[in-house]
């Protein structure tokens, strides 16, 4: 993919308000159970970060994933980007500390409040 | 601002808000502010290339600078963006050696920047700074590393059928023509072919018992053939299979990022009708009232 410089600085600058919105705790981020995937709603965006191979296994880049939910326009970013591969990894760094005390979220647990719903059927 | 860096110089306030300095008192900040010279550079400048001797250290007063390397293939890969604060350009002035990397101003820039004999001076007479340094250095060592390691593999998602090796492709069409119904037939006509040869035809031309038959009953060279076919076609179609499976796995992390974004979009068009309904509802009941109210006034 051909990308400009003014297109890298502008998505430089997405990333540093990610980042920034995730120190801050602005930005909560999830994570699935079983998964390293990690993905929030910014402004009806929805912000993937994956992929499910841990972080810890370095063979396989990581990347960032933006889409509007109003929109099939998306925009991904990998480590191995050139020029913003540095920034996603700083990114992932940040988001896996901001969220390794999150509850993962299971979506075949089973809970009190499913299990209520059910028996009162 | 503490009261006594009020008195200082403009140049040793500045210093005074760079985290490598914040163990300095005011003297010493002024003595530094000395012998530290205040650089500029316009965005895209290069500062230093790799190679080129390193002869100070530099900080980051105003904008962002990124260092940089060359890749195997002589891309671009960025290393670090530096802001205000950071400092860069320490390996070369420690080790009196070359740059290890380039460095470029991404936007207008102001540096501090100090000679290798002066920082080296600083670290001596300030064994605190040292460790922030060697600190720092560790880690941008494991950032380094980790970006190193994470660019190993190479296999980005969008470009991998681009990326395929020659190898990868003719592994990829021995496994689909020796998967196939035509690789059957073709294989079992030879096979057919040659034990007839063999067998009938041969056997009756030239002289001798065994005519001109060049692998008699029970075919032993035949079998030498099919082992090294089913050698050497197993390890092909194993190579195949592992690109399948990776082509498998980037289909489900496709898959994952349409469910996820798919579920979310329900989820909350779920809330908004529920919040429609209970709006309704609420609606509902007001006319009831207001109906009520009416027909006791009639």
């Amino acid at each position: 993919m051909n990308r400009n410089p003014a297109t890298t600085e502008r998505l430089r600058n997405l990333i540093s308000k990610i980042e920034a919105a995730t120190v801050s705790g602005e930005l909560h981020w999830e994570r699935q159970a079983g998964s390293a995937h990690r993905y929030a709603r910014l402004n009806n965006n929805l912000l993937i970060l994956g992929p499910a191979t841990p972080v810890g296994r370095t063979n396989a880049p990581r990347y960032l994933f933006v889409t509007p939910f109003d929109s099939p326009d998306c925009i991904e970013i990998n480590s191995d980007d050139a020029e913003l591969g540095s920034n996603v990894l700083k990114l992932v760094a940040e988001v896996e500390q901001a969220s390794q005390h999150e509850p993962a979220t299971d979506p075949f647990a089973i809970t009190d409040q499913l299990l209520e719903r059910l028996e009162s059927m | 601002m503490a009261p006594e860096l009020n008195n200082l110089s403009e140049e040793a306030r500045s210093l005074a808000q760079v985290p490598l300095f914040k163990r300095l008192d005011a003297d010493e900040l002024e003595h530094l502010a000395e012998e530290i010279d205040q650089v500029n550079y316009e965005a895209g400048a290069t500062i230093f290339n790799e190679h080129d001797r390193g002869d100070a250290l530099y900080i980051v007063e105003e904008g962002s600078v990124r260092i940089w390397v060359y890749d195997e293939d002589v891309k671009e890969v960025t290393l670090a963006e530096l802001k205000p604060g950071d400092f860069f350009g320490e390996l070369a002035v420690l080790d009196r050696g070359e740059r290890s990397s380039s460095a470029t101003a991404i936007t207008d820039i102001h540096l501090h920047r100090l000679s290798s004999d002066d920082f080296q001076k600083f670290l001596i007479e300030h064994p605190d700074a040292s460790i922030d340094v060697i600190c720092e250095i560790a880690q941008r060592m494991r950032q380094t590393n980790l970006l190193v390691s994470q660019r190993a593999a190479r296999n980005i998602n969008v470009t991998m059928e681009e990326n395929m090796t020659l190898g990868q492709r003719v592994a990829d069409k021995v496994a689909a023509f020796g998967g196939s119904w035509t690789f059957i037939f073709i294989y079992s006509g030879f096979l057919i072919l040659w034990m007839l040869a063999n067998t009938f035809v041969l056997a009756y031309m030239g002289s001798g018992t065994d005519g001109k038959q060049f692998d008699p009953y029970p075919y032993i060279l035949l079998n030498l053939m099919l082992s090294m076919t089913a050698a050497m076609q197993a390890p092909i179609i194993m190579m195949s299979q592992n690109r399948a499976a990776e082509k498998d796995r980037l289909a489900a992390e496709q898959d994952f990022k349409v469910n996820l974004k798919s579920e979310l979009m329900l989820e909350e068009l779920i809330r908004k009708q529920r919040e429609r309904d209970a709006q309704v509802d609420e609606l509902n009941a007001t006319l009831k009232t207001l109906r009520a109210a009416i027909d006791s006034k009639q």
